[in-house]
């Protein structure tokens, strides 16, 4: 293992992997250790297949992944924490049964830890997994993410489906998660403002093509709204827009404040409006 | 494997209420009933919980969470074989008791018949599992069902065919080696580990490639 290995809890090149009708298309991304990631996408972007891949429930056609420095393998597993958007857990289990099947698949089960997050979460100890709410379902599936020394986790679309005091209280642990410098998440999500609270890089997938992988702060910084005409926009350099919107008396464009003049007034964006611009323009 | 085999003995107890209270009642027709039928159905029916188990995982999407663990898919496949082989022993030795017990209360006892009784209700136990859990696997539940059904229909026609276009020869060289009980029951048991060993690593080999 090389130095760099050791810096990227995550590197994926070129991957691409082609089903009837959706390709996900020669995928390039890194996460540094210690960075939260979140993957943004519209439903059937490709998010889903990327995590797939990584975690090796589907066969990719062509690319390398690396995680923690390492091809993909049951016993790099006991170090990555996985939360499926459907969470997985037998239906008749309760949380003592859970409990019992998670101590003896991981070698390096907290025991301790899961109890923390059951009480934490108020997690009924009786009750079958399916009798659980969405938001409870979620929970338990963190918990036991987050009760084996996980280096990784890698969450999609954790909080799809969620009231927002729930999602905010997944918010709250991620974040908690990643005060130890050594631990690094990847996240899916269609809800952006969920995933700009939380993350620190920002990955744009759109039908199957990665359209920018940045840093959230620098997207925030370096993309801004402007008002013009259709006319002051033809005569910026077209690299600079990102997306437009065309009302009646004005058209809204997301550009690259350092590819247009000083002169033009600016406002700042969020990354749901960069994102609904961006692939807007795309299609 | 230990944290699989805890997961499939958790998910049949828990969905199976009814099937496990019927056991003793079975058990109990078998023991004062000169029909023996009840009986031989407990290890059908117990090592047939395995295949409701793959349906439940399939439900509950399981098999996606457990590939997300640490471990290898030939442990996921072996647990179901496991789990099979436990019940349709635990089956076998219900057989085997009642028929001892049977056999006391009618003054009948003969260890080669209740050994072969043992035998035969730990073979056909398995009949079905070894059958459909690679198609499961390979298929799906419901998919698996259908060409089960197919596969056994086709066997059902073409095999009592064969045998019955030549039925005096067959009886005779059944009834030969039958007579020789100690090699039909060695030759007995080879060919349930042949079967069981055919569908565990076809089932492995199928569940390696799949897509999940």
């Amino acid at each position: 293992m090389n130095r760099s290995d050791l810096m990227n809890a995550l590197e994926i090149k070129d991957l691409t992997k082609e089903y009837k009708g959706f390709k996900l298309d020669n995928l390039s991304l890194t996460l540094p250790t210690g960075c939260i990631m979140g993957l943004i996408g519209e439903n059937g972007a490709g998010k889903s297949t990327t995590i797939n891949s990584i975690l090796g429930l589907k066969k990719y056609d062509h690319g390398t992944i690396k995680v923690l420095g390492q091809d993909m393998s049951a016993e790099l597993k006991k170090d990555i924490g996985v939360v499926l958007d459907e969470v997985g857990i037998p239906q008749a289990l309760n949380i003592k049964n859970v409990r019992s099947v998670m101590k003896n698949i991981y070698s390096n089960w907290d025991d301790k830890a899961f109890g923390y997050y059951v009480k934490k979460f108020s997690l009924p100890d009786n009750k079958k997994f399916s009798d659980f709410s969405k938001g409870m379902k979620m929970k338990l599936a963190i918990a036991i993410a987050l009760s084996h020394n996980a280096k990784l986790l890698i969450l999609d679309e954790p909080t799809s489906g969620l009231d927002p005091l729930v999602r905010d209280e997944i918010i709250d642990i991620l974040n908690d998660f990643t005060r130890d410098e050594g631990h690094s998440i990847l996240i899916s999500s269609h809800i952006v403002s969920d995933l700009e609270k939380l993350c620190d890089y920002i990955a744009f997938l759109h039908k199957g093509k990665l359209m920018l992988c940045e840093e959230k702060d620098v997207l925030l910084e370096r993309y801004r709204f402007i008002n013009a005409t259709e006319e002051q926009l033809s005569e910026l350099d077209p690299d600079a827009i990102k997306g437009k919107k065309i009302g009646k008396f004005s058209t809204e464009a997301i550009v690259d404040q350092e590819l247009i003049p000083a002169s033009f007034r600016t406002a700042p964006i969020t990354i749901e409006d960069l994102f609904v611009f961006m692939a807007k323009e795309e299609n | 494997m230990k944290g699989l085999l805890l997961k499939e003995i958790f998910v049949m107890f828990k969905n199976n209420k009814l099937s496990i209270i019927i056991i003793p009642i079975f058990t109990l027709f078998g023991i004062f009933n000169k029909q023996f039928m009840f009986v031989m159905l407990i290890p059908v029916l117990l090592s047939m919980l395995t295949l409701g188990n793959m349906t439940y995982d399939e439900l509950s999407r399981w098999n996606s969470f457990a590939q997300c663990m640490p471990l290898e898919r030939k442990s996921i496949v072996s647990s179901k074989y496991i789990t099979m082989v436990l019940m349709a022993l635990i089956g076998s030795v219900v057989v085997s008791a009642v028929h001892f017990i049977q056999s006391m209360i009618y003054n009948t006892v003969d260890a080669r018949s209740t050994l072969l009784m043992a035998l035969a209700s730990f073979a056909l136990a398995l009949v079905v599992p070894c059958l459909s859990i690679p198609l499961n696997f390979k298929f799906g539940t419901t998919n698996g069902r259908i060409f089960y059904l197919i596969i056994t229909g086709v066997i059902c026609g073409v095999v009592p065919a064969m045998v019955m276009s030549d039925s005096k020869k067959f009886t005779a060289k059944a009834m030969k080696l039958f007579s020789n009980f100690p090699v039909f029951i060695v030759l007995s048991i080879v060919v349930i580990v042949s079967v069981i060993v055919i569908s565990w690593l076809s089932s492995i080999r199928i569940y390696e490639r799949k897509e999940l």
